[in-house]
């Protein structure tokens, strides 16, 4: 294991290799290719090559690494952070397969269920078109990981209904969500285990465009879910994406298109 | 100026480009209008899963004569079909069974059909549909009159293309041809109709596969519209039937049924003709039974060339 001050042992090594090679090349061109002796004429000019090249080296390190809040910059703009976001549930409704169901308890249960579902649905929306990491960069790995595996591949295959869109980078400066609402049924089973959960949801986000442009992406869809492992994970859905461009300069708008998903 | 000015402003200078270089990356995020890949519009996605392999599935679908009191599962059995699904294709084929038919109950000796279920239960019944047919039977579904129509009255009713005038007062059909919402009470009548439909029993086994059909009609309507409708369905079934189903694959199933197109189902009824063994009324099926059955057994469905006449065919 490197020790604590590596980092910096191997950062101050670097400042001295670059100091002492600049200083030769630039100090012998400078010197017109008269004999100098380094001891008495190259010394102050160590000194400014060696604090110039601190300086680069710390601007470098600060453009390459990560800006002063420690978000990395390089090939783009600072990511945003993450809004705030989550589904206010409006309705939950208990669906009794067996005949000797006492409705108060599974009112309850299914409380439960819901507000468990409540979470992956606010995972997977923020998912699918808040979270700027994943919009930025077309990619939404964490997002079919709340999917069961044949809901999963399905949903890849129709990426650009489903989230932001693998363009959306391009396309915006920023997505920030508006209200988002979710009713949920709660299926249960002949013991009256909660067995099933469709998450009806509707949520209104506002994408600001890079051309000034603001889209509005409204989402209304149904996610069944069922628990996989352990885990509630998405095995059917139906969604409808409807997206508005906001502003009116006609010359700017992309060309309306529909989805053949 | 001196050779040492000279080398402070050129390391300036180079810093100075390195690190304008460096910083004036910052917020150049390329171009600034770029809309590249952003669907402007509507757009759906959708997804159902759905049980897979040529395996077919096959229910016997059951509904018992009990009335209230009775013993459901030993009761005489008023209504026999047998539906094979195919997953990977997404046909089924109905096959109603008389339920005078007069069969071979195993360890039984011969009887109608229907009394199997009085003699042996459920497992009796299904043990008797596999001798006679050469099929495996999963699973069976057993229901009763008015599970039948609590089952309808709950999911709102059933749209149904009446195929004919229909008036009997046994079973309290009323109805004139064309499509109509019938109430439970009415899908019952439907399919107990047998005075007012041709070919009497035979017509009324053939509508009660019209039942069937109706109702995957208006399940994969409503699943299309409103996939939460999946759990009224599943709720309303399991409620109102009696089955060995298990409750996960019921839900598979459902699914699977999402993807059936009611138009890949065939609706048959099993050829006889009607006759007596001693006083009892009875239906004799015909060699035929054993074509259909084996062209049905390895893939679920049946062929154009093994399907029967309609025995409504001629009525108006």
């Amino acid at each position: 294991m490197l020790p604590a001050d590596a980092p910096l042992h191997g950062f101050l090594t670097w400042v001295r290799l670059l100091h002492t090679r600049s200083a030769r090349t630039i100090c012998g061109v400078l010197s017109d290719g008269r004999h100098v002796s380094r001891s008495s004429r190259v010394k102050p000019a160590y000194l400014i090559v060696g604090g110039v090249g601190v300086v680069v080296a710390v601007v470098l390190g600060l453009v390459l690494l990560g800006g002063a809040d420690g978000i990395p910059i390089i090939g783009g703009s600072p990511e945003p952070p993450t809004p705030e976001f989550a589904f206010e549930v409006s309705k939950v409704t208990p669906v009794s397969t067996s005949l000797e169901s006492k409705h108060q308890e599974l009112e309850t249960r299914a409380r439960e269920a819901a507000n468990q579902v409540d979470d992956r649905m606010n995972a997977l929306y923020s998912g699918a078109f808040l979270v700027p990491g994943n919009w930025l960069n077309g990619s939404y790995d964490d997002v079919w990981e709340l999917f069961d595996e044949g809901a999963s591949a399905e949903a890849r295959s129709q990426v650009e209904t489903l989230t932001a869109g693998t363009g959306a980078g391009d396309a915006f400066e920023q997505i920030l969500p508006e209200r988002g609402v979710l009713k949920a049924k709660v299926l249960f089973d002949l013991k009256d285990e909660p067995f099933s959960v469709v998450a009806v949801a509707r949520l209104k986000k506002v994408g600001t465009g890079k051309d000034a442009q603001d889209v509005r992406m409204t989402s209304r869809g149904q996610f069944i879910f069922q628990k996989v492992d352990g885990d509630w994970r998405v095995v059917s859905f139906k969604v409808l994406r409807d997206n508005e461009v906001q502003s009116t300069t006609p010359s700017a708008a992309p060309s309306a298109s529909e989805s053949s998903s | 100026m001196s050779s040492r000015r000279r080398a402070v402003l050129a390391v300036t200078a180079l810093a100075a480009w390195v690190a304008g270089s460096a910083l004036g990356s910052i917020g150049a995020v390329g171009p600034a209008s770029a809309q590249a890949g952003l669907v402007i519009g509507k757009a759906h996605a959708g997804y159902a899963p759905s049980l897979t392999g040529d395996q077919p599935i096959v229910l016997l679908v059951v509904g018992s004569g009990a009335r209230l009191g009775d013993d459901i599962e030993h009761s005489l059995a008023d209504s026999l079909h047998v539906v094979s699904i195919n997953p990977a294709k997404h046909k089924a084929t109905i096959i109603g069974i008389p339920r005078d038919s007069w069969v071979e109950i195993p360890d039984h000796g011969t009887g109608k059909i229907n009394a199997s279920l009085v003699e042996g239960g459920p497992d009796l019944l299904v043990q008797t549909v596999e001798s006679i047919s050469g099929l495996k039977i999963d699973y069976y579904a057993l229901t009763t009159f008015w599970g039948l129509a609590q089952l309808y009255d709950n999911l709102g009713g059933l749209t149904m293309d009446v195929p004919f005038s229909m008036h009997d007062s046994y079973s309290g059909a009323d109805f004139e041809p064309g499509v109509q919402t019938l109430d439970g009470k009415q899908v019952l009548a439907f399919s107990r109709d047998r005075h007012s439909v041709g070919s009497g029993d035979f017509g009324r086994s053939e509508n009660g596969g019209r039942v069937l059909i109706a109702s995957l009609t208006e399940f994969r309507k409503e699943f299309q519209a409103d996939p939460s409708s999946l759990f009224t369905w599943i709720a309303s079934g399991m409620r109102n039937v009696q089955t060995t189903v298990p409750f996960d694959e019921v839900i598979q199933l459902a699914y699977t049924c999402s993807h059936i197109n009611p138009k890949g189902v065939t609706n048959i009824v099993l050829p006889g003709t009607t006759g007596f063994e001693g006083t009892l009324s009875v239906v004799h099926l015909l060699s035929d039974k054993d074509a259909i059955f084996a062209d049905v057994k390895p893939d679920g469905i049946v062929s154009k060339k093994h399907v029967p006449p309609s025995p409504t065919q001629n009525q108006t």
